[in-house]
């Protein structure tokens, strides 16, 4: 034993380099295993199966469109007056965004003032953050209710009459924009804080030497400084709000809403491939997949593009 | 005219301080009473409230019961095997995410190791190509994904919603490689010296040393992984397999009538990462600010 412990060792030291090398390599390597499996692999197939028919699950009823037809499901898709709809609601829930952002400056800017209690209210704000999709549809499906619903507790306290929220085709997106910026506002909170605790408090001590007001000193200081975290959680949100889906299913048990105003882009797939799968299937939904993630590519190249014009990184 | 002045002063500097007061306590309220109303909602004792009547705010101790609690985990049997759905679904939902969080956690923090420590020729090139797989959206790999599990006849069963999760998460990578730079290498080169190998190091040295930013990333992970609702829908189809989450949209679904049971079922969906959340609020607040990854 000894013996064979000797050699192995001066040769270890020997091979130093290769030895780190074959082991870095490997451990850095487990996720991309990973994601050559479960991330590539589909998405090679997934790009091929966009120019195939295939109604049903069973891969032997996979057909390539061949010739005239090979981008047929695409031109289907954009010539389906349904897929437009589910772009504009896609769009019109996105406002939940600027609402959710909006109101998270202001409470973060609040919350910066040196206030008491300030990681309770934190803690509060980001408490819907961590609640499933399911408990969070089943409590807003409450809140909603027209008899029970508080919404229109307050609704007929102010005088106005009770809405069926969601059973109304104009009322439906609204309410739900309500509940994405409830849902998202904890998180927009606590990254807004985080940059405003990085300022420095003599920059505004400066500015008010110089005579400038809360306003100028909120969008000459605050505003330019906190831009890059403006930036980033515009940028994950657009690309989360493209994907919204799930709490729109989960809401209406599968239903895609009053005269599909709930019916989102993925929602529509969702029914392309798994719903209405003998009508569309599989291919359809792979090249709506792919309408959605170019979509969601030329956003996020647009937000860069624009950055640079208010996007304050100092150096 | 100077003493005016100052109270003048000091009484707006404390109407403006009791401003900020009343309204982030009344936007935390507006983010409380929602939980509050499935709450009270929960406990109401009479079986046929149908929503007729508006929301009672402060019903009677009398009126309230935990009757619900009880129907919820005794109501609905799963014919096959006679159990309660819900329990059924608390336990699948553990046997699926306890492991799945526990060997990913491995697996990312192994991976991050490498990334941050150890030289090798491909790690710009690897570290890339990790970056680029998060940017990939993931509803691309939906549909092709399922056609191939199906293939595999792996529908229906855990393994969608377990193995690729155990090879860890780029996000989790990212978060952890970050943190694991900051441990000076005079220790590793010590650990090394004594003929310590690289994983040794990496189990007996980096991982120790990292408990705090693997504990944040382990809640996270779990947090994610009890609240997941797409993938467990599109993949599992019997009613012994569903998770909890399943579960309680399932029975939610042909329930509606009785409002307090499908509440309180909102309310044990909701009841473990709340409490993780509130217990760990650290851990999670940092792991935010810092990867401003999204749940």
């Amino acid at each position: 034993m000894d013996q064979t412990v000797i050699p192995e060792k001066a040769a270890k030291k020997k091979r130093k380099i290769g030895k780190e090398e074959v082991c870095g390599t490997l451990m850095a390597g487990i996720p991309l295993i990973g994601a050559f499996f479960f991330t590539l692999i589909p998405l090679v197939f997934s790009f091929v199966l966009g120019f195939c028919s295939m109604k049903g699950f069973s891969i032997d009823r996979l057909e390539f469109l061949g010739g005239a037809d090979l981008f047929s499901n695409y031109s289907y898709i954009l010539s389906d007056g349904l897929f437009w709809k589910s772009v504009g609601n896609t769009f019109y829930a996105a406002l939940s965004l600027p609402l959710s952002m909006t109101l998270a400056l202001i409470l973060a800017v609040l919350l910066n003032a040196n206030v008491k209690g300030k990681t309770i209210i934190r803690t509060i704000f980001f408490l819907p953050y961590v609640c499933s999709v399911v408990a969070l549809t089943s409590m807003w499906r409450l809140v909603l209710d027209t008899n029970y619903g508080i919404l229109n507790d307050f609704i007929s306290m102010l005088g106005f009459e009770k809405v069926n929220w969601l059973s109304n085709e104009k009322t439906y997106m609204p309410v739900m924009i309500l509940m994405g910026a409830w849902t998202s506002l904890g998180f927009n909170v606590i990254l807004f804080s985080a940059a405003l605790t990085g300022i420095p408090k003599s920059y505004y001590e400066a500015a008010r030497m110089d005579g400038a007001g809360r306003f100028k000193q909120f969008f000459k200081i605050t505003f330019p400084l906190i831009s890059p975290t403006t930036f980033y959680l515009l940028v994950i949100g657009l690309i989360n709000s493209i994907q919204d889906f799930t709490r729109f299913q989960a809401i209406g048990f599968g239903e895609t809403g009053p005269n599909n105003a709930g019916l989102t882009m993925v929602f529509y797939l969702y029914q392309q491939g798994f719903v209405n799968n003998y009508t569309y299937g599989m291919g359809f939904a792979a090249a709506t997949s792919w309408i959605v993630a170019i979509l969601i590519l030329g956003l996020t190249v647009f937000n860069f593009k624009v950055s640079k014009r208010w996007v304050h990184y100092d150096d | 005219m100077t003493d005016r002045e100052k109270v003048k002063r000091k009484i707006g500097h404390v109407a403006t301080r009791v401003l900020i007061y009343v309204i982030l306590i009344l936007a935390a309220l507006v983010i409380l009473i929602p939980f509050y109303v499935i709450i009270i909602s929960s406990l109401k004792a009479s079986h046929a409230i149908a929503t007729n009547i508006p929301f009672i705010w402060f019903p009677k101790f009398a009126d309230m019961s935990f009757r619900a609690y009880g129907n919820l985990f005794t109501s609905y049997s799963i014919i096959e095997t006679g159990k309660s759905m819900v329990l059924t679904g608390i336990q699948n939902t553990f046997i699926i995410v306890l492991p799945t969080t526990v060997v990913g956690m491995i697996a990312s923090s192994v991976s991050a190791y490498a990334f941050a420590k150890l030289r090798f020729h491909l790690k710009n090139l690897m570290f890339s190509l990790l970056l680029f797989t998060m940017m990939l959206p993931g509803i691309v790999m939906l549909i092709p994904s399922y056609i191939i599990y199906d293939y595999l006849y792996l529908t229906d069963t855990y393994f969608p919603l377990m193995v690729p999760a155990m090879f860890g998460s780029a996000a989790c990578v990212f978060f952890l490689r970050q943190f694991f730079s900051g441990i000076p290498d005079e220790l590793l080169e010590a650990a090394k010296l004594d003929g310590m190998g690289y994983f040794g190091i990496y189990w007996a040295i980096m991982l120790p040393l990292s408990l705090p930013a693997l504990f944040a990333q382990a809640i996270l992970g779990f947090v994610a992984g009890y609240n997941d609702y797409l993938a467990p829908l599109i993949y599992i189809v019997s009613e012994k397999k569903y998770t909890l989450q399943i579960a309680l949209q399932f029975f939610s679904g042909g329930n509606l009538k009785d409002l307090p049971t499908v509440m309180a079922g909102a309310v044990v969906a909701l009841i473990p990462t709340t409490l993780i959340y509130v217990l760990a609020q650290r851990y999670f607040v940092e792991g935010i600010a810092i990867t401003g990854m999204k749940g």
